[in-house]
Formats: structure tokens, C-alpha cells, sequence
């Protein structure tokens, strides 16, 4: 319980970046459900964004700015959507989900 | 040249006319409910239940499939469901999702058992057979890690007595059902440790509170095709249950397109659905 809250903490991090309180919410609700995928989902903190992956392999990166934070899923080619509302939101966990699928069905040892 | 053709004689057609009933389709009005244990770590739940529910539609069930476990993804996604009708409880706290996805297939699903409907919605008018396919996770289990309340009075009969069918029974079909009967019932555990940990103990419960209901294992290809069929539904019968024989990889069926925003293909899953009706037509008197 203890990892989780740790994990959750580091996900949810630089999302303090963001002045928009409700686009913040949108930001750790975002965390938390890539963070629930699985137990093996781990964080990586960087200076400007925050990194998602699955046995090594990045799935979704978040990156937080004053009003917005985009959201790069994929590996080839990378879709980003700018997240600024709930829409936003749903469009972005769609397609990390998509890309966190597409690395299972590639190794489902990972 | 062709051959004269020769008048068809009134025996042979006159099923296409005479009758003057309503057919009523074997089964209708009566129902079965089966319980969808599956492997918390990963897309199981929504992957095989999508498949299996696919499968069952495809059998001409009229399916109720009501999903329940904290991790995306839903069986939303293998529908291809926009992303604000399968995601949108992410947002919205008590909300659960409710979507038609087929002639005979009725979706929900929820974070949370608790917030699932109590019971199902009565089944369309579509003269198939009902059966409600309940899938959970351990997120969705008791404290314990077990069968979520819910799933089990839903089994259980929902309060109104030992072997009575949920209320669907009395509404479903066009037999309408004036009496309650009994409903047959059956478990399915799927992911990768069937033995151990948390299905063992799934299996373990459920034959205690149903004994004799039948136990089905989700097995993988045992040659490991892409393409892993589900048939590992083997009879192996142990005080009238039925266990699957777990030779193969499940993980293997995760390959066959658990990224796809389509059902796995009913032939993936037709085995193991075929296996489960047959089981619970031996057990069920209303269901043959």
C-alpha cells in the first residue's frame, strides 16, 4: 500500500506545475488510472514531463505546462492530445490504454 | 435439361403457414448466470469477457454481461464504444456504463460491484435464451479477495431462496415464467494462476456456496498459435464439477488481438462457450 501511495505521489508530481486547478484534477486523475493498468506500470520523473512504461518500454508521457498538459501515447507514430478539459481527458486515457494494449499483445510475458 | 419440378407436398411447407402460435424457442423464459473470475494483473477480465460474451451472442444467447474491477481496460474498448461512454465512470463517481453493443448483448460495467445495477435489466424480447455473465477481478472481490457479494447473491438468487433464479426469470422470454425455477450456474477463472492464489481460492469458494455447479478452467493453445484458442474446457469431473484441463498458456490468447478494438473472434472463445452451455444444460431442468 505504502509502494502504491509512492508511486502515485511520483506520477502525480509535476503536475503541481499546472496553475488550473480543475485541469490539475484532470492531470492526477489521468496518473492514477495509467498507474492502475497494472502493478508493473512504473513511473520516471524527468524535469518537463513524466514518463509511463511497461518492462522498460515508455507507453505514455505527460507533459505538464501552466493551462494544459499534453499527452504523447504511441511509439510509431506518437498521437498527442492537448488535455484542457474532460474531453481531452477521456481522448488521452483512450489512447495511452491503446498504446499500453499494443505493447501487451507484443510480449504478453511483459 | 432440367428435371420437372415436382410440387412440394403440404407436410413439407406447412410449418410456414399453419401454425398459428408464437414458437417459442427452446429455453426461453428460463436462464443460466455464470461467473467470470479472471487474473487481476492486465486486459483479462475485459479481454475474455468481451470474447466470451461475443461467443455466447453468437451461440444465440441473449446475453447480460455485467463487468466489474477497478482497472481499465472495459469490455467497452473490445465493443469499440467511443472513449465517452466506456470511460466516462472515470470521471464521474457512481456512474456505471450501459450500452447495447449487439442484437443480443447488453453491457455494463462498473469500478465497483456495488455500483452495477442490483439486477440486471429484464432481457430484450428477442425470443433468446438469457444468460447473465457476471465478470470481476480481485479489485472487485470482498476483502478477502473473494467473490464480490453482489456476484453471489445474483447467483444465489438474490435473497428470494437457495436455486432461485434472479428476477430476469420471471420477466425474460416469452415464456415470462409464472413460477421461478431454478437456474443453473457455473464459474469461469481465466489468467494465469489458476491453482494458486486468488482463482484457487475463487474456485475453492464457489464450490463450497454452489456444490455441484460446474468449474471451468480457461486454457490457452497448448501449441501457442497467435491465434490461441479458448477450448481448455475439458470435463474432468471431481464431485460433479467440471475442471478445464490448464494445459496451455492462457498468456498465449492475450496475442490473439488484445489490442484491437474488436471482440476477440467468437471462434477464439466458441470452444470454451460451447463447453459452458453444455454443462449448463445438463444441470439446469428449464435450460435444454
Amino acid at each position: 500500500m505504502a509502494m502504491k501511495g509512492v508511486r502515485s505521489a511520483e506520477a502525480r508530481g509535476n503536475g503541481s506545475r499546472i496553475a488550473d486547478s480543475g485541469v490539475r484534477r484532470l492531470h492526477d486523475v489521468l496518473c492514477e488510472e495509467l498507474l492502475l493498468l497494472s502493478p508493473r506500470v512504473a513511473v520516471e520523473r524527468a524535469p518537463f514531463e513524466t514518463r509511463f512504461a511497461l518492462a522498460g518500454r515508455t507507453f505514455a508521457r505527460i507533459a505538464p505546462y501552466r493551462e494544459l498538459f499534453l499527452v504523447s501515447a504511441g511509439a510509431d507514430p506518437v498521437c498527442e492530445v492537448r488535455v484542457v478539459d474532460s474531453h481531452g481527458l477521456l481522448r488521452a486515457l483512450d489512447l495511452a490504454l491503446e498504446s499500453f494494449l499494443v505493447l501487451i499483445q507484443n510480449d504478453p510475458a511483459v | 435439361m432440367y428435371p420437372p419440378r415436382r410440387p412440394k407436398k403440404l407436410q413439407d411447407i406447412s410449418h410456414l403457414f399453419l401454425s398459428t402460435a408464437a414458437s417459442t424457442p427452446p429455453g426461453a423464459g428460463a436462464g443460466a448466470l455464470v461467473l467470470l473470475a479472471c487474473h487481476e494483473d492486465g486486459p483479462w477480465r475485459a479481454f475474455v469477457a468481451a470474447g466470451l460474451a461475443r461467443a455466447l451472442e453468437a451461440a444465440g444467447m441473449d446475453v447480460t454481461l455485467l463487468e466489474a474491477g477497478r482497472s481499465l481496460p472495459n469490455a467497452g474498448y473490445y465493443f469499440g464504444l467511443e472513449p465517452s461512454v466506456y470511460l466516462h465512470p472515470v470521471l464521474e463517481p457512481g456512474a456505471y456504463v450501459s450500452a447495447r453493443v449487439g442484437t443480443g448483448l447488453h453491457f455494463f460495467w462498473a469500478p465497483h460491484p456495488a455500483r452495477l445495477p442490483a439486477q440486471p435489466p429484464a432481457a430484450a424480447m428477442t425470443g433468446r435464451p438469457p444468460i447473465v455473465l457476471y465478470g470481476f477481478d480481485r479489485s472487485a472481490g470482498g476483502a478477502d479477495g473473494s467473490i464480490p457479494p453482489p456476484a453471489c447473491e445474483l447467483a444465489a438468487g438474490a435473497g428470494n431462496g437457495p436455486g432461485d433464479g434472479p428476477d430476469l426469470a420471471e420477466t425474460g422470454g416469452n415464456g415470462g415464467g409464472k413460477t421461478r425455477r431454478p437456474w443453473p450456474r457455473a464459474l469461469v477463472s481465466a489468467g494465469p494462476d489458476h491453482e494458486s492464489g486468488y482463482l484457487g481460492a475463487v474456485r475453492r469458494r464457489f464450490s463450497e456456496r454452489f456444490p455441484g455447479a460446474p468449474v471451468l478452467t480457461l486454457a490457452g493453445d497448448a501449441e501457442g498459435g497467435a491465434c490461441g484458442s479458448a477450448g481448455g474446457a475439458a470435463g474432468e469431473g471431481a464431485g460433479g464439477q467440471a475442471h478445464g484441463g490448464g494445459s496451455g498458456n492462457p498468456e498465449r490468447l492475450l496475442g490473439a488481438g488484445v489490442a484491437r478494438r474488436a471482440p476477440p473472434p467468437a471462434h477464439v472463445f466458441c470452444g470454451l462457450a460451447n463447453e459452458l452451455l453444455q454443462q449448463l444444460a445438463l444441470r439446469g431442468d428449464a435450460w435444454r
